[in-house]
């Protein structure tokens, strides 16, 4: 016999880290032989288990930088429309075919969209400029302050 | 004095020495703002604020528009047609090798970007009327980031042109060769 159970029937005090344990065990028992406890542990399990999923989601859509390119974000209202209109007024990107032979017009083809794409990024200076320099936000104290913390 | 002696001093006094660097770029970065300074950023947070949100979309929809541009260029154009040569059996070595800087070029592009964003996105939820100080301080972080992906940019600039080159090079040789196998003919 238990030697906890020999203490409470002899009317001995059990401690209450022994109650304890009893009471986990008991909740084992009844989530396992109980059809109400796999019931609970199956939906409890379910939950833990989605809830770990969405974390691991929520943390590679951080990772990755999905999330600089979501548009429908707090901030970026507007955005997606401007790139709508925009894509309406540039021409629609040519693929170039990963098979067939390698002759003049193949390789001229290749030339021209490359040149094409080229030139095109080479019109716009991609963050370029200074626009948050502190001078044009108003944020500056004086010129020789900045250039000390600077 | 032994040599194991010597080694350890010297790990201790590098250690120290750049202990002592890194805190003195930590208190330059975070030295206090005076009381006048304080007052300018927030007489200008209003309009530093609507400012720094137009710039959050319009870099939004700079980043969304390049990365289009560059994705293509990348899987529709290099990809393509480096497969097709190795298919016809002439060396792309070079092209390749261009393209694969160019990828590692495009990873860094992105990381900067989605460093930068988080950094600019984290300063927009400041309001400078209350911190002025970790404003001006979210601002001076954000505007060093925004220039390393103006670097990146510059990069992949750089990269597009060197695989270019590699193609040009390799037009000239094929056109050669095409044109020695017509002559021996």
């Amino acid at each position: 016999m238990h030697d906890n159970d020999q203490a409470e029937m002899l009317g001995e005090a059990v401690a209450p880290q022994e109650q304890a344990s009893r009471g986990v065990s008991s909740a084992k028992r009844w989530l396992i032989t109980t059809s109400e406890g796999r019931l609970f542990a199956l939906m409890g399990g379910a939950v833990v288990i989605a809830i770990v999923f969405s974390g691991i989601g929520l943390w590679l859509y951080n990772v990755s930088g999905t999330a600089q390119l979501d548009l429908s974000r707090p901030g970026y209202e507007g955005v997606s429309k401007d790139l709508e209109r925009d894509k309406k007024s540039q021409p629609t990107l040519k693929e170039y075919s990963a098979a067939g032979p390698v002759d003049e017009a193949a390789l001229k083809e290749f030339d021209t969209l490359y040149s094409d794409q080229l030139n095109a990024m080479k019109k716009v200076d991609a963050f370029g400029g200074d626009p948050m320099s502190l001078d044009g936000l108003g944020l500056s104290e004086d010129s020789v302050t900045n250039r000390a913390v600077e | 004095m032994t040599v194991r002696t010597v080694y350890i001093g010297l790990a201790v006094a590098t250690s120290i020495v750049v202990a002592g660097v890194g805190l003195v770029m930590v208190r330059a970065a975070d030295a206090p703002l005076s009381s006048d300074h304080k007052q300018r950023i927030v007489a200008a947070c209003t309009s530093a604020s609507s400012s720094l949100k137009q710039l959050h979309r319009s870099d939004a929809s700079m980043r969304v528009n390049r990365g289009q541009v560059y994705e293509y260029i990348s899987t529709k154009l290099m990809a393509r047609f480096n497969s097709r040569i190795a298919l016809n059996r002439l060396d792309s070595s070079e092209l390749v090798a261009r393209s694969g800087d160019y990828e590692k070029t495009l990873a860094s592009f992105r990381e900067a970007y989605r460093v930068y964003e988080e950094q600019l996105s984290g300063l927009l939820r400041i309001d400078c009327n209350t911190q002025p100080e970790a404003f001006y301080y979210g601002v001076l972080s954000a505007r060093q980031k925004r220039s390393e992906v103006s670097r990146t940019v510059s990069e992949l600039q750089a990269a597009l042109e060197a695989y270019y080159g590699a193609f040009v090079a390799f037009r000239a040789e094929y056109s050669a060769a095409i044109k020695g196998v017509s002559d021996a003919r």
